[in-house]
């Protein structure tokens, strides 16, 4: 028999979010109690992220360290705000991101891995991990808002469709989150509208 | 926003700022919010904060400290999910399932499981003093041991386990079904899969064995027979709680015998075929261009355009055949009654059988009808089309070094180094990118030619040889560069798959259009109701 069940390794998708879903996206879920089983965000629309692809201005960026250095920043989109960081253990994204000026406004495109940690007073907060963080112009920022308003939709369309019952995620998602489908359709409305 | 609301926002700017006994340019402050908000698209409150405190660091104001995030202590109580090796545990758990005993040392043996997970666990025969667990029924154990055998874990309740049933009303929330991609040896809380293929039994003591299937993967499954349970039925979609995965020479399997099952029919995962046996159609299947060749039967008008050396003594034939769709790769194996093709000619050849290996197609022709046809083609080749995100660019990107040997062109290590023809310092300098393209749905790994890579990034590959020469981080500096003109940008690209492998024949970047916001603005108007 030639069959051969080949378990390979699939790079995840860049999944695209807007910052208003991600701040909300507080449920971590891991598939087995292995360590090195990858953590996922339970995105609120309804599918699981581990890689997201993220667009916006660029605000601040800090320094904090001496021997392992991160770098920390803030990218806004028309939603809302990102947090993203890179330490020395990300040398290259590390790199790209003090090669960034802030002191002037410019858009970035990054790449990176969510994670969610809870604050000393109980709040819990979803940060990215930067993969890799690009200078862009405007017309590549206004692509990502259109992208990301339409990977939205559709996800919101799974989720509160007729199917959601067979779709495990979409279905975690709707018992773990209280936003109702037209709290993430005015979201995507109100960021697209800021285009026009 | 108006130029009253930043007038507003300008003001308290200045006002916390002439609070420390600082007086700052109004005007300044006012052309910088209106470029981060307007211009930029920037939440006005992360604005204000943005310049506020770029002023206290002008102005040296120390800024009030928030108290840095840490992440949550741990529970005095521990669930599955946090289960290690070696570890003295106390847990709630449910029982979910019992097993007849592997041995007369053990009294009891099953599944137990909480809201993050579940664990196989047993307790010893001697330990008499344990109470009988029950299926249903929630349990507290103190003083457990997590035990762990060939990567499996599992938990030993002993002599010195206290065991206390919680009479509470308890529910244990179902876990949400995970991909088989991910599955990992131990308990598999919940997976919910197609059963697509049954295989003959390899022994008496096996009850059914097979194929599961979701979207992503497929995965081997057993049902021993001393277990009892039922059979699945073929082409039905099972949600599976509490199977058990192990791991034997690198592949996962599953086994059943612990675990329960809701059943629903195939029309559940559409998407996942169910292993069909192909049978050779009676009549003579319209043609199909190459293409759209899909893996089983088809009548093809081709020409056999390339000829190709026999791999095998069984051979008669194989090559190239093409039409003005595509081409594909065929074979005619010796037979009494096989013919070769003709070069050059060209056929129609009626249901033959499509082979599928590692995802190519391929034609085989020997129990097909081959009808010489007069006349000619025009070859083509269908590009497919790939838009993404460039999201990575790979280690072996941008300036490269060739094996100059005559039909090899491999990349040569740091040290000039071809895999086949040894060190060769008279090497042929190339460039080109190997990516992701991601669409948010599938990252595709995508190859670009010299070409393409010159016209993407505008730096020819002399320019690129001078930067790998005359830069201190030499080759590495090329990828950056191409890092910064490609990285993040959409790309629309035209080309051909190769395994896995989309190989870019042209490329451009993504213009934007401002249509696709009208469209996307009234899907998700929709129903909004009249305020918008």
């Amino acid at each position: 028999m030639s069959e051969i069940i080949q378990r390979q390794f699939e790079r995840e998708p860049a999944k695209r979010v807007f910052a208003a879903e991600l701040r909300e996206a507080t449920r971590t879920i891991k598939d087995s109690a292995d360590e090195k089983s990858p953590s996922y965000q339970l995105l609120p629309t309804g599918e699981r992220c581990n890689r997201i692809l993220i667009a916006g201005a660029i605000t601040e960026k800090t320094r904090a360290g001496e021997q392992s250095i991160t770098y920390r920043a803030r990218v806004s989109d028309p939603t809302g705000m990102f947090y993203i960081n890179a330490s020395s253990y990300q040398p290259e994204a590390m790199l790209q991101m003090t090669k960034i000026d802030t002191d002037t406004p410019s858009f970035v495109v990054v790449v990176g891995k969510p994670n969610s940690y809870t604050t000393p007073d109980g709040r819990v907060l979803v940060s990215v991990r930067v993969e890799s963080i690009q200078v862009v112009d405007r017309a590549t920022r206004d692509m990502w808002v259109a992208d990301t308003a339409k990977a939205t939709l559709k996800r919101v369309g799974v989720m509160f469709g007729e199917d959601v019952e067979n779709i495990p995620d979409a279905k975690l998602a709707r018992e773990t989150y209280p936003q109702k489908e037209e709290y993430w359709k005015r979201m995507v409305f109100d960021a697209l509208s800021k285009m026009m | 926003m108006d130029a009253n609301q930043i007038q507003q926002i300008t003001d308290r700017i200045s006002l916390n700022l002439t609070s420390k006994g600082v007086s700052p340019d109004k005007n300044s402050i006012f052309d910088k919010l209106s470029a981060y908000i307007n211009d930029f698209g920037v939440v006005p409150a992360e604005a204000e904060r943005k310049i506020l405190s770029d002023l206290y660091r002008k102005y040296q104001i120390p800024e009030e400290q928030k108290p840095a995030p840490s992440y949550n202590a741990a529970t005095e109580e521990t669930t599955v999910s946090n289960l290690q090796e070696g570890d003295w545990v106390t847990v709630e758990v449910k029982i979910v399932s019992l097993t007849p005993p592997r041995s007369p040392a053990i009294s009891q043996s099953g599944i137990a499981a909480d809201g993050t997970g579940a664990i196989e666990f047993v307790t010893f025969a001697k330990s008499a003093d344990l109470p009988v667990l029950e299926v249903g029924k929630w349990y507290r154990f103190e003083s457990a041991v997590v035990d762990a055998f060939r990567g499996l874990l599992s938990l030993k309740l002993h002599s010195g386990t206290k065991v206390s049933e919680i009479t509470e009303e308890r529910c244990l929330v179902p876990a949400s079904s995970a991909p088989l991609s991910t599955i990992k040896p131990g308990v598999v809380p919940c997976i919910r899969a197609k059963f697509i293929d049954e295989w003959e039994l390899p022994s008496q003591n096996m009850a059914q064995n097979g194929l599961l299937a979701d979207e992503g993967s497929r995965m081997k499954f057993i049902i021993w027979k001393s277990s009892g349970k039922e059979k699945l039925n073929l082409g039905s979609v099972y949600t599976i709680y509490y199977a058990v995965a192990s791991e034997f020479n690198g592949r996962i399997s599953i086994a059943l015998d612990t675990a329960v099952w809701i059943e629903e029919d195939g029309s559940a995962m559409p998407s996942v075929p169910v292993r069909e046996k192909i049978q050779k159609p009676a009549e003579p299947l319209p043609v199909t261009p190459i293409h759209e060749l899909k893996a089983g039967y088809a009548t093809v008008h081709a020409k056999f355009i390339e000829a190709w050396e026999n791999r095998s003594e069984r051979m008669l034939q194989c090559g190239l055949l093409g039409d003005e769709t595509d081409r594909m790769k065929f074979v005619i194996w010796k037979d009494d009654i096989a013919d070769p093709l003709e070069l050059n000619k060209v056929y129609t050849i009626k249901n033959a059988k499509v082979d599928e290996y590692n995802g190519r197609l391929s034609l085989s022709l020997n129990r097909a009808e081959i009808i010489p046809e007069e006349g000619d083609l025009v070859l083509g080749r269908t590009l497919d089309t790939l838009e993404g995100n460039l999201v990575q660019i790979a280690k072996g990107s941008g300036l490269i070094r060739r094996c100059p040997v005559e039909g090899c062109g491999r990349v040569l290590s740091k040290q000039n180094l071809c895999p086949v023809h040894e060190i060769q310092m008279q090497y042929k300098n190339d460039l080109r990118i190997r990516g992701i393209l991601d669409d948010g749905e599938k990252a595709n790994s995508v190859l670009f030619n010299r070409e393409l890579t010159e016209a993407l990034s505008g730096m020819t590959l002399d320019e690129a040889v001078e930067v790998g020469t005359s830069t201190p981080l030499g080759a590495e500096e090329v990828q950056i560069r191409l890092m910064e003109k490609l990285g993040g940008r959409y790309l629309t690209c035209k080309g051909t798959w190769f395994n896995d492998l989309f190989i870019v024949q042209e490329a451009e970047f993504k213009q934007f259009d401002a249509n696709e916001i009208t469209v996307l603005m009234n899907q998700a108007g929709e129903g909004l109701g009249g305020e918008l």
